[in-house]
């Protein structure tokens, strides 16, 4: 270690950073003040605001250490003001009242976050509950309070109850269905951060977590990358709750589970960890709440980021989670006893595991008969052969093996190619590149004029580019069937992984022909047989060969899929009887 | 979901690989030179003497169950026949990876590269196994198990586009030279079996120990059904073709056969599949010579050693120059080194550790006894 550390110092020697707008640390504070006060003219003019942010951060280091929620309002008020930056966060609603409780006054205060929550909800069964004087909050009570009564000689000996204004709160005074009372701050910000609102109250030593979440959130649409033809037309949105409520309609069971699992430091977003407690796999289950409880990250905006920090092979591309926006296809697969997780903010459910024959699975499959789904997968194996290869082959064959081609279309490739001046390798790399690029540019544009860009790509691009003399026509054919094949690829990373492999089998292709084609093979099998999904070879069930136990990737008839997948290995095995039309026999 | 142990497909792939090699090279040739038109009664009756004894391998492994030989050997003579035998294994696998590689090289070189150096084509080979050997064995075993049933498939395919060609009567006189020639001569041709070389190692690889029969019989069955039907294809399809054919066999016969109207040569796709089952040798090849290092050294970590061991294969697939010199020593070496080490010395030390375990066990029951 020590001669890779000296050859480190030697050769990478470590540059001061240039940047100045480090934070101070907390005991020197004044001469990082001092330091601020001396940086340049240009700086000066964000010297105020960077100080005051300096000094409240200075302020929230002080506090970090305090977790509970003191008795005294005037100190939570401050503590709080200070940690959600009351003075220059606009949104933030700290509202201070006097709070009735059996015709008594307390002073309180609500904090919620302005366009999080339902002010209706606030307004009528929150505060006007608690400030309005009426028959609950007016009302002593104490008749009430007389636990039991006994009389001895004459004197009446009665049991009292001890007046707990929490309980009073908790059960005359709030009429909401979601409350729940928290000791520490840490707590009550993030129900503050997710909607909710917190009422403190002076000299109790708790807040109130009253659910009262009403921010927009978009309708449930059709499904847009995933369409059908012959099943439900919902999708997933970007509200969690929502998604786990679609997802309940489908599954009427108790049986499934939904659990909360917060991830990132910052953001603190919530995922949701949903499946069968009869049916999953118990590891499965404790492997992904493992990983997303140990994901060390500031914060997760969406799914396609957590997929990859559950993955298991990162190195690779292949697709090792699926990610659908169905919630039809997403019940399939907890009731097959997979695992899924939904990320609070995004419309994708994430699946874990995945083997290569799910990323080939469309969503209609399960709503057509069997002989036509398997003829469309028949159709998108050959896709994902002539995407991945096609170009490659061509260049190989082009390059290397002339003689395979029967001579009359040999003639035809020839005569095609004779007018272009480059070398078959970089021709096909620029059509390639330009068709990735309309693609990208169509991904962008504006929706009014994508069609444009298509038209624009395919026809007057490729007409002129061959008319020019720059590419051959059969190029254009070999690069817009490799193109049309790739959309018939159901998942979208499967397809991205045939895109960038598509250019390795085109390098290897025109290094070594066939030969070189063959050497890609290997090593892009070797691959897939490395990758694993939550320790579930990729390859399942054909590699390790169990495929007398699983469905694998055609279709058996409806009546004859009796089993869930082996490699789950899912508490209960079977999913129907041994005869399922049972008013056959 | 633990899959570091081999299923019994697997394992049977993992013996079939090296035969297909062989198959789709020289097999054939070799053994229509020693037995002419009566090589088909010959493999049949090479494959009953080697099921017979694969039957004694498997009574001899019984008893160390979970061990290969390398084991075996160091229990019946200690490290030091544990480092001989070891030696003797490595030097085995090297040169028959060298001499296979070398000589599929010669033949794309013959037939398609003729502008690049055999060297290139060898690098590419090697470059390919040390990539594989750097991902770890599970994904080579994997690999082979995708790989082994296509290439069957291929030679049956092959076997299928040749049927118009096929005629009885060519193989007449069926017993050719003579029935010494097929049944005492004739039986040093079981050296076509070398796959059985991998049955020694695999024991302590098993899922399920006690399916090592199953796995023994199986692989054996499969490359003698398909050492008889290459054999059948070649004698039907062709009047006198073992003194013709000098490249390899099942090449002859797809480039004699129409397999499509579309296709010009479509053997192409069969050199394809075979490269692969070639490349999937190699890896498992120097798999075992790591995993054989390993066990004689100690050592914890083998697996960067690919590059050595591949370069080692690299300079002796190049040693020899003159191609018909290196067809004889390649013949010979396959021939000799398979009867000497997987038909003699492998089973010379079973037998040996088999008679010390029961010696072993006498002492202890009189001991017992006593």
């Amino acid at each position: 270690m020590k001669i890779v550390n000296t050859f480190k110092k030697i050769f990478f020697p470590i540059e001061e950073p240039s940047h100045d707008f480090s934070l101070p640390a907390n005991d020197d504070s004044s001469s990082s003040l001092e330091t601020n006060k001396s940086s340049t003219a240009q700086s000066n003019s964000n010297f105020s605001n960077r100080n005051t942010t300096n000094a409240s951060n200075i302020i929230s280091d002080e506090f970090s250490d305090i977790k509970e929620i003191f008795p005294s309002i005037d100190v939570n008020i401050e503590y709080i003001k200070v940690k959600y930056n009351l003075l220059i966060n606009s949104d933030i609603v700290l509202r201070e009242f006097l709070l009735t409780a059996r015709n008594k006054q307390y002073r309180a205060f609500l904090l919620f976050i302005d366009g999080m929550t339902d002010m209706d909800l606030v307004n009528n069964y929150v505060l006007k509950p608690l400030m309005l004087k009426n028959n609950a909050n007016s009302f002593d009570g104490n008749q009430n309070q007389v636990v039991s009564e006994a009389v001895t000689n004459n004197i009446t000996v009665r049991k009292v109850k001890k007046f707990n204004i929490k309980e009073y709160i908790l059960n005359c005074l709030l009429p909401q269905n979601n409350i729940k009372q928290q000791k520490e701050f840490k707590e009550i910000f993030s129900s503050v951060n997710s909607g909710n609102c917190a009422l403190f109250i002076d000299t109790l030593d708790i807040a109130f977590d009253i659910d009262v979440k009403g921010f927009k959130t978009r309708a449930i649409n059709k499904p847009e990358n995933e369409v059908v033809l012959r099943g439900p037309q919902e999708a997933f949105v970007e509200n969690l709750r929502t998604n786990t409520s679609l997802i309940r309609r489908i599954i009427n069971n108790e049986n499934l589970i939904m659990e909360n699992i917060r991830v990132g430091t910052v953001s603190k977003t919530v995922c949701s960890v949903c499946y069968m407690q009869n049916i999953a796999n118990d590891d499965l289950v404790a492997e992904v709440k493992y990983r997303l409880n140990n994901i060390d990250i500031d914060y997760l905006v969406s799914s396609g980021q957590l997929e990859q920090l559950l993955e298991d092979n990162t190195k690779y591309s292949l697709p090792q989670i699926i990610s659908t926006e169905r919630p039809d296809k997403t019940s399939t697969y907890l009731l097959e006893g997979r695992v899924i997780v939904l990320v609070n903010g995004s419309p994708y459910a994430l699946i874990v595991p995945a083997v290569f024959v799910d990323f080939l699975e469309s969503s209609e499959d399960n709503n057509i008969k069997f002989q036509f789904a398997n003829l469309l997968k028949i159709i998108r194996i050959a896709s994902f052969l002539i995407t991945l290869l096609l170009p490659g082959i061509y260049v190989a064959i082009t390059s290397f093996h002339l003689e395979f081609i029967p001579t009359e279309l040999l003639f035809a490739i020839v005569a095609s190619r004779a007018s272009v001046p480059f070398s078959i390798i970089f021709e096909i790399i620029i059509m390639e590149l330009s068709f990735e690029l309309i693609r990208e540019a169509g991904l962008r544009v504006p929706s009014p004029i994508g069609p444009t860009i298509g038209i624009i790509g395919a026809l007057i691009i490729g007409q002129s580019a061959v008319e020019a003399g720059i590419v051959s026509p059969i190029l254009i054919i070999i690069v817009a069937i490799t193109g049309i094949t790739s959309f018939a690829i159901p998942d979208y990373y499967l397809a991205f992984h045939c895109r960038i492999w598509r250019f390795v089998y085109i390098i290897f292709g025109y290094l070594a022909g066939l030969l070189g084609i063959a050497f890609a093979s290997f090593i892009h099998i070797l691959i897939a047989t490395k990758v694993q999904s939550f320790g579930v070879s990729y390859l399942e069930p054909y590699i390790p060969s169990k495929w007398h136990l699983s469905s694998g990737l055609f279709n058996k008839p409806i009546w004859k899929r009796e089993k869930r997948e082996d490699f789950l290995d899912t508490k209960k095995k079977d999913k129907q009887e041994h005869i399922s039309m049972k008013w056959r026999s | 979901m633990n899959y570091n142990k081999l299923g019994n497909f697997e394992a049977i792939c993992l013996i079939v690989v090296l035969f297909i090699n062989h198959l789709v090279l020289n097999l054939p040739q070799m053994i229509l030179d020693n037995s002419k038109n009566a090589s088909i009664l010959n493999c049949i009756y090479i494959l009953a003497l080697v099921l017979i004894f694969v039957l004694l391998i498997v009574k001899l492994l019984k008893n160390f169950a979970g061990l290969d030989i390398i084991d075996i050997s160091e229990y019946l003579g200690g490290k030091f026949l544990q480092v001989l035998i070891g030696i003797l294994c490595i030097i085995y696998l090297l040169i028959e990876s060298s001499f296979l590689t070398r000589m599929f090289s010669k033949n794309l070189f013959l037939a398609y590269f003729n502008d690049y150096p055999i060297s290139f084509i060898v690098f590419l080979f090697l470059f390919v196994v040390v990539v594989a050997n750097l991902m770890g064995k599970k994904s080579i075993i994997k690999t082979n198990t995708i790989i082994v049933p296509i290439a069957l498939f291929s030679i049956l395919f092959t076997f299928i586009f040749v049927a118009d060609l096929l005629r009885v009567e060519r193989s007449l006189p069926i017993l050719a030279d003579g029935a010494s020639t097929i049944f005492l001569t004739g039986a040093s041709n079981i050296f076509a079996f070398n796959g059985l070389f991998f049955l020694f190692f695999i024991s302590p690889l098993l899922n399920k120990k006690e399916d090592m029969p199953k796995i023994a019989y199986s692989s054996t069955l499969i490359c003698g059904i398909f050492l008889i039907l290459s054999i059948m294809a070649l004698v039907f399809a062709f009047s006198d073709i073992y003194s013709v054919v000098r490249i390899s066999p099942l090449y002859f016969i797809i480039i004699n056969s129409k397999l499509s109207s579309f296709l010009e040569r479509p053997e192409i796709i069969f050199i394809f599949i075979w490269t692969l089952s070639l490349m999937s040798f190699l890896s498992i090849a120097v798999m075992f010579i790591l995993n054989i290092f390993k066990k004689m050294t100690n050592m914890k970590e083998v697996k960067t050693l690919s590059v050595a061991v591949c370069t080692i294969i690299f300079t002796l697939s190049l040693l020899i120059d003159n191609v018909f010199t290196l067809e004889k020593v390649a013949n010979a070496f396959y021939k000799y080194g398979t009867l000497v080490l997987v038909f003699g010395i492998f089973t010379l030390v079973l037998i040996g550790a088999n008679i010390k375990k029961r010696m072993l066990e006498k002492k202890q029951n009189i001991n017992y006894k006593e």
